[in-house]
C-alpha cells in the first residue's frame, strides 16, 4: 500500500520534481564527464603528451571540489522541494498516516527520483563525455581520433557516489519530517514583509561597507607602490598580511554591503518622493529592501563564490596567455641554434632534404659591462656588473623584425639599448629623482672596459631578447645593442653566432625530422659554457664547447619551437579544462541557489500580486517590476563579484608580468552571459507563478 | 442613468461532466450614489457576481456595463486601467501590503497612475481625515488594529475617487465594534462623497446599513428589498427574507420567481 502510494506520489509530483530532476541530472552529467576523462582510454594519450604534470593529483582534487559542490547543491535543491510540500505532509498527518510512514514515503520517493535522475544523467553523461573529451583534446592541441567508448569505471564511480548521495538526502528528508509540527504544516507560512527603519548600527555598517570595498580595491591596485614600502619597514612577512587584508576587506565589505548598505540606499530613496511615488517604483523599493534584508547572506555568498569562479577562470585564461607569451618570447623562431651546433643541425637538415623558409644569422661579442638599473626595491638601484653580450644594431633590428614584427630602433651616437631579464615589477616604477637613475634622455651611463668607447649611455631598457633569452647563458646575461660602427670598435676575444630558422608548415609536420631535432635540443653532443678568466685588472671571457659537464654557466644551444609549444598547449589546455569544469559546477550551484530561493519566495508573494492586480496593476506592469527586482538581485552580486574578480586578476597579473588579459575577460564575459540566462529563466518562471490570470484557480 | 448595468449574466464553471451554473440569467441596475447590498446563502453566487462586476472574471453569457462601457468585453490591458481608476476594492482580509506603510498602501493606486506628488498628498490628506487615520500614516499594517486596517483598505479603495466601491464581506474579519465603525464610515462616504457602493455579505447586521438589498439564491435573483424606514426595521426585514430563502419564513413569503 505504502509502496503504491510512493509510486503514485512520484508520478503526481512529476511536474514539481521536473526541476529537481533536471538539477540532479546536470550535476551528474558534469561529474560523470569529469570522471570519464580520468578513466577513458584517452587518458593514456594525455599521459604520453604531458611529460611531467601532476595529472592524477589535479584531477582528484578537482573531482573532489566538483563532488562537494554537487552534494551541497543537491542538498539545497532537495530542501527546497521538501519545504514546498509541507502542506502535503500536513494533510497526510491529518488523515492519520504516522510520521514513520510519511518519512518512509519520502525516503522511497527521493530514492525513486534519484534512480530516475541517475539513469537520465548517465545517459546524457555518456553522450556528452565524448564531446567533452574532444573539447579537452582540442584545447590541448592534440589531434587524435576518439572512438565512442563507454567508460564502465566512470559509470560505476558516478553510480556509487550519487547513489550514496541520494540515500543520504533521502535519509535527511525522513528525519526532517519528524521535526515538523502539524499546525505549522497546514498554515501557509506567514512572513512579515515589514522592514524596520535602519538603526544607527546599520547606518555605521552601511557607510563602512563601500569604504572597505573601495579601500580593498585601492590596496590591490597600488600593490606595487605600497608593498615595497611596507616590506622595507616590516620585512617580507608583511606581504601575506597585505594580501589577507585585501581579501578580508572585500569579504566583510561585501557582507556589510548587502546587510546594511542596500538598506540605507533604499531608505534614502524612500525620501525622494518625486521618484518614489512614481508608478511601480514604490513597490520595487519596498520589495527590494525586504528581499535584500532576507537574502543578504545568500547574496553575499553568491558574490564571493562568483568572484572566486570568475577569478579562477580568468586566471586560468591569464596563465594560458602568459604561457603563450613566454613561449613566444623564449623561442621566437622555429629553430634557433648556436655556432657550435651548426654542424649537427646541418647534418640533420641535409639528411631530410629540408631547405628552411628563411634563415637569419646574428653575431655578438662578449664583454665586461657595468651599469645600474632603477628599482623600487632599494634606493641604490640594482647593479648589473659582469659579462654582457654586445651586438650590432642592424642585426638586432633584422632579428626583432623577423621574430617579433617590431619596428626598427634608431640610436644616436654613443647611445645603446640594453636588454635585461628582470621582472617588470622590479624595474618599472621610477622612484624620486636622485635615487638611482631612470632611462631618460640623459640615459644610464654604461661602462665598458674598452678603449675609445667611454661615454656610452643606455637610452632604452627592454625585456625582449633577440633569439630568446635562453640563448644567453641561463638568460642571465645582459644584451647590449650598439650602433654598428661602435660595435666594430669593441675588442673581444670571444665572438659567437646565432642562427634562427623558420620552417614551412609542411616541414613542421615531418615527424621524423622533428623527433631528431628534438633529441638534439634535449641532448646536444656538445654543451656550451661561459668561462671567465680573471687576469689582473681586466676579466676575459670565452665560450667553451665541450661534451663534458662543467661547473659554469651553460645555455640552451638548440631551441626547437614545435614540440615545446605542443607540450605547453597540452598543459595549459588541461588546466583550462579543469578550471572550466570547476567554474561550471560553481555556476550551476550559485545560479540554481538564487533561482530556487527566488522561486520559493514567489509562492509567498502570490497573494500580494493578486491584490495588486485587483487594485488595477496591469500584467505588463507587474511583469516589469518582477523583472526589475529579480534583475537587481542577480545583478548586484554578479557586478560586485566581477569587480572583485577584476582586481584579483589584475593583482595576480602583476606577479606574472602583466600578461594580456583579453582572453581572461572573454572567458569571464561568457560566464556572465550564462548567468544572465539564469536570470531570464528565473524571472520568467517567477512571473508565471505570481502573474497568473485573476480568474484562474491555480494552486501552487 | 445607471452606473452599473448587469444584463442577463450567466456563468458556468467546471468540467464537461460536472457543470456548475454559478449564475443564471441575472439582470439589475445600480444608480449613482446608491448603497447596494448583495445577500444570499453560501454558494449562491454572490462572490461570482461581484467578480463579474469587478472585472476579475468574465460572464459566460450576458454583459456587464459600467459607466457606459461594456467591461465584460474589455481587453485585459485596458481593464487594469479601468479597475485602477473607476473601481475600488475592499476585501475581507484587507489584503494590505505589509511591506508598505499605511501611507504607502493608501497612495499606491495614485502612484501607479503617476500623479504628481502634491496631488497625491492632497488626496491622501483628505481621505485619511475622512476615515480618521491621519495619525497612523507612518505605521505598518501590523502595527495598527484590525478595524484600522480595514479602514486603511477602505482608504486605498476610495483614494482614486472611484465610480464604484466594491466590498466583499468587508466586516467578515472584524469584531462587532470595528464592524459598526467601518459601516458608519462607509455610510459617511456614501452620503458625503456620493460614492456608489456595492457590498457583498451574508451578515444581516452589515446588510442593514445598505439602502437596497438584492437576494440571490442558486445563481438567480431571488428578491429585492429597499430600506424605507429606520435601520432596525430594515434589519428585521432582512432577517425575514433570510429565513424565507432558508425555506419557509415567518410570513411564508411567496418568491417573485415562482
Amino acid at each position: 500500500m505504502l509502496l503504491h502510494l510512493t509510486v503514485r506520489n512520484a508520478i503526481n509530483h512529476a511536474r514539481d520534481y521536473a526541476a529537481y530532476v533536471i538539477a540532479c541530472v546536470a550535476a551528474i552529467v558534469v561529474y560523470f564527464c569529469f570522471t570519464s576523462i580520468q578513466t577513458a582510454p584517452i587518458f593514456k594519450h594525455l599521459k604520453m603528451v604531458g611529460e611531467s604534470f601532476a595529472f592524477d593529483r589535479m584531477i582528484q582534487v578537482a573531482g573532489l571540489i566538483i563532488l562537494l559542490f554537487a552534494a551541497f547543491f543537491l542538498a539545497y535543491a532537495n530542501l527546497f522541494f521538501i519545504k514546498k510540500r509541507r502542506r502535503e505532509i500536513g494533510v497526510l498527518s491529518v488523515i492519520g498516516v504516522t510520521k514513520f510512514q510519511i518519512s518512509l514515503l519520502f525516503f522511497f520517493e527521493s530514492l525513486i527520483i534519484g534512480v530516475i535522475a541517475l539513469i537520465i544523467g548517465l545517459l546524457f553523461g555518456i553522450l556528452f563525455s565524448k564531446l567533452f573529451a574532444m573539447l579537452l583534446l582540442r584545447m590541448m592541441g592534440i589531434a587524435v581520433a576518439m572512438p565512442f567508448l563507454i567508460s564502465w569505471r566512470a559509470i560505476e564511480q558516478t553510480t556509487v557516489t550519487f547513489g550514496s548521495l541520494f540515500l543520504l538526502t533521502g535519509f535527511l528528508n525522513s528525519t526532517l519530517i519528524y521535526r515538523y509540527q502539524l499546525v505549522t504544516l497546514l498554515q501557509p507560512s506567514a512572513v512579515s514583509r515589514k522592514v524596520r527603519r535602519p538603526n544607527w548600527l546599520t547606518y555605521l555598517w552601511g557607510i563602512i561597507a563601500p569604504a572597505l570595498i573601495v579601500s580593498g580595491y585601492y590596496l590591490a591596485d597600488q600593490t606595487l607602490v605600497l608593498m615595497p614600502n611596507l616590506e622595507r619597514h616590516y620585512g617580507f612577512g608583511i606581504d601575506l598580511v597585505y594580501l589577507l587584508a585585501i581579501l578580508l576587506f572585500e569579504i566583510i565589505g561585501t557582507l556589510a554591503f548587502f546587510q546594511a548598505y542596500t538598506q540605507i540606499w533604499l531608505q534614502l530613496e524612500r525620501h525622494w518622493k518625486r521618484l518614489y511615488y512614481r508608478g511601480t517604483h514604490l513597490l520595487n523599493v519596498t520589495n527590494l529592501s525586504f528581499r535584500f534584508k532576507k537574502n543578504a547572506k545568500m547574496l553575499w555568498m553568491i558574490t564571493i563564490l562568483s568572484a572566486v569562479t570568475i577569478t579562477a577562470l580568468g586566471s586560468a585564461a591569464m596563465i594560458y596567455t602568459y604561457g603563450q607569451d613566454t613561449l613566444r618570447q623564449n623561442i621566437p623562431a622555429d629553430l634557433i641554434y648556436t655556432q657550435s651546433q651548426k654542424a649537427a643541425v646541418d647534418k640533420i637538415l641535409t639528411q631530410y632534404h629540408v631547405r628552411p623558409v628563411s634563415q637569419t644569422v646574428s653575431s655578438f661579442k662578449l664583454v665586461d659591462a657595468r651599469f645600474k638599473v632603477n628599482t623600487p626595491l632599494t634606493r641604490e638601484g640594482i647593479k648589473m656588473d659582469g659579462a654582457a653580450v654586445i651586438m650590432p644594431l642592424s642585426q638586432y633590428n633584422q632579428v626583432m623584425a623577423q621574430q617579433f614584427n617590431l619596428p626598427a630602433t634608431k640610436l644616436a651616437k654613443n647611445t645603446v639599448v640594453t636588454i635585461i631579464n628582470l621582472p617588470l615589477t622590479m624595474m618599472k616604477m621610477p622612484r624620486k629623482a636622485g635615487a638611482g637613475m631612470s632611462p631618460d634622455k640623459a640615459g644610464i651611463p654604461l661602462q665598458l672596459d674598452q678603449s675609445g668607447l667611454a661615454g656610452l649611455r643606455i637610452v632604452h631598457i627592454r625585456k625582449l631578447f633577440p633569439n630568446g633569452a635562453d640563448m644567453f647563458f641561463e638568460g642571465g646575461l645582459n644584451v647590449i645593442v650598439a650602433n654598428d660602427a661602435e660595435y666594430q670598435q669593441v675588442q673581444a676575444t670571444s665572438v659567437d653566432q646565432i642562427y634562427a630558422v623558420q620552417f614551412s608548415a609542411a616541414q613542421q609536420k615531418q615527424k621524423q625530422l622533428m623527433r631528431d631535432l628534438f633529441r638534439l635540443s634535449k641532448k646536444p653532443k656538445q654543451q656550451d659554457y661561459l668561462i671567465m678568466h680573471k687576469k689582473a685588472g681586466q676579466p676575459h671571457y670565452e665560450i667553451k664547447t665541450t661534451s663534458q659537464r662543467l661547473e659554469a654557466l651553460s645555455r640552451q644551444s638548440v631551441l626547437l619551437k614545435k614540440p615545446n609549444r605542443d607540450i605547453a598547449n597540452a598543459n595549459f589546455g588541461f588546466y583550462m579544462y579543469v578550471a572550466i569544469f570547476i567554474a561550471l559546477i560553481f555556476m550551476l550551484a550559485t545560479g540554481s541557489i538564487i533561482m530556487l530561493k527566488q522561486l520559493s519566495e514567489a509562492q509567498e508573494e502570490i497573494l500580494q500580486y493578486k491584490t495588486l492586480k485587483k487594485i488595477g496593476m496591469s500584467d505588463s506592469e507587474i511583469k516589469r517590476t518582477i523583472y526589475f527586482q529579480i534583475l537587481m538581485l542577480f545583478l548586484l552580486p554578479i557586478i560586485l563579484g566581477s569587480m572583485h574578480a577584476f582586481f584579483a586578476i589584475r593583482l595576480l597579473g602583476l606577479f606574472l608580468d602583466n600578461p594580456g588579459l583579453q582572453l581572461a575577460y572573454i572567458v569571464c564575459g561568457l560566464f556572465i552571459i550564462i548567468y544572465f540566462v539564469f536570470y531570464l529563466i528565473t524571472a520568467n518562471i517567477y512571473n508565471r507563478i505570481v502573474n497568473a490570470p485573476l480568474n484562474s484557480e491555480v494552486f501552487y | 442613468m445607471a452606473v452599473v448595468s448587469v444584463q442577463q449574466v450567466s456563468k458556468v464553471y467546471g468540467h464537461r461532466f460536472s457543470l456548475v451554473n454559478a449564475l443564471n440569467n441575472i439582470s439589475f441596475d445600480i444608480e449613482p450614489g446608491e448603497f447596494v447590498g448583495i445577500m444570499g446563502p453560501s454558494g449562491a453566487g454572490k462572490t461570482t457576481l461581484l467578480n463579474m462586476i469587478a472585472t476579475i472574471d468574465r460572464p459566460t453569457h450576458g454583459q456587464v456595463i459600467i459607466k457606459d462601457q461594456v467591461v465584460s468585453r474589455m481587453r485585459e490591458a485596458k481593464l487594469a486601467n479601468f479597475r485602477r481608476q473607476d473601481l475600488g476594492f475592499i476585501f475581507q482580509d484587507f489584503n494590505l501590503l505589509d511591506s508598505l506603510t499605511v501611507r504607502e498602501n493608501m497612495l499606491l493606486p495614485l502612484a501607479l497612475d503617476k500623479l504628481s506628488v502634491p496631488v497625491i498628498e492632497k488626496r491622501l490628506d483628505k481621505v485619511s481625515r475622512v476615515l480618521g487615520i491621519s495619525s497612523l500614516l507612518d505605521r505598518y499594517p501590523d502595527e495598527v488594529s484590525i478595524g484600522q486596517r480595514q479602514r486603511v483598505a477602505c482608504g486605498r479603495a476610495m483614494i482614486t475617487n472611484p465610480t464604484l466601491l466594491l466590498a466583499d464581506e468587508p466586516t467578515g474579519s472584524l469584531d462587532s465594534k470595528s464592524a459598526t465603525e467601518l459601516l458608519q464610515y462607509l455610510t459617511v462616504i456614501n452620503r458625503q462623497e456620493k460614492t456608489t457602493i456595492l457590498l457583498v455579505t451574508h451578515d444581516a447586521f452589515t446588510a442593514s446599513y445598505c439602502r437596497r438589498i438584492l437576494f440571490i439564491k442558486d445563481g438567480q435573483l431571488f428578491s429585492e428589498i429597499v430600506r424605507n424606514g429606520d435601520r432596525q426595521q430594515f434589519f428585521n426585514q432582512i432577517i425575514d427574507m433570510q429565513a424565507t430563502i432558508g425555506g419557509g419564513g415567518r410570513f411564508n413569503a411567496v418568491t417573485p420567481n415562482r
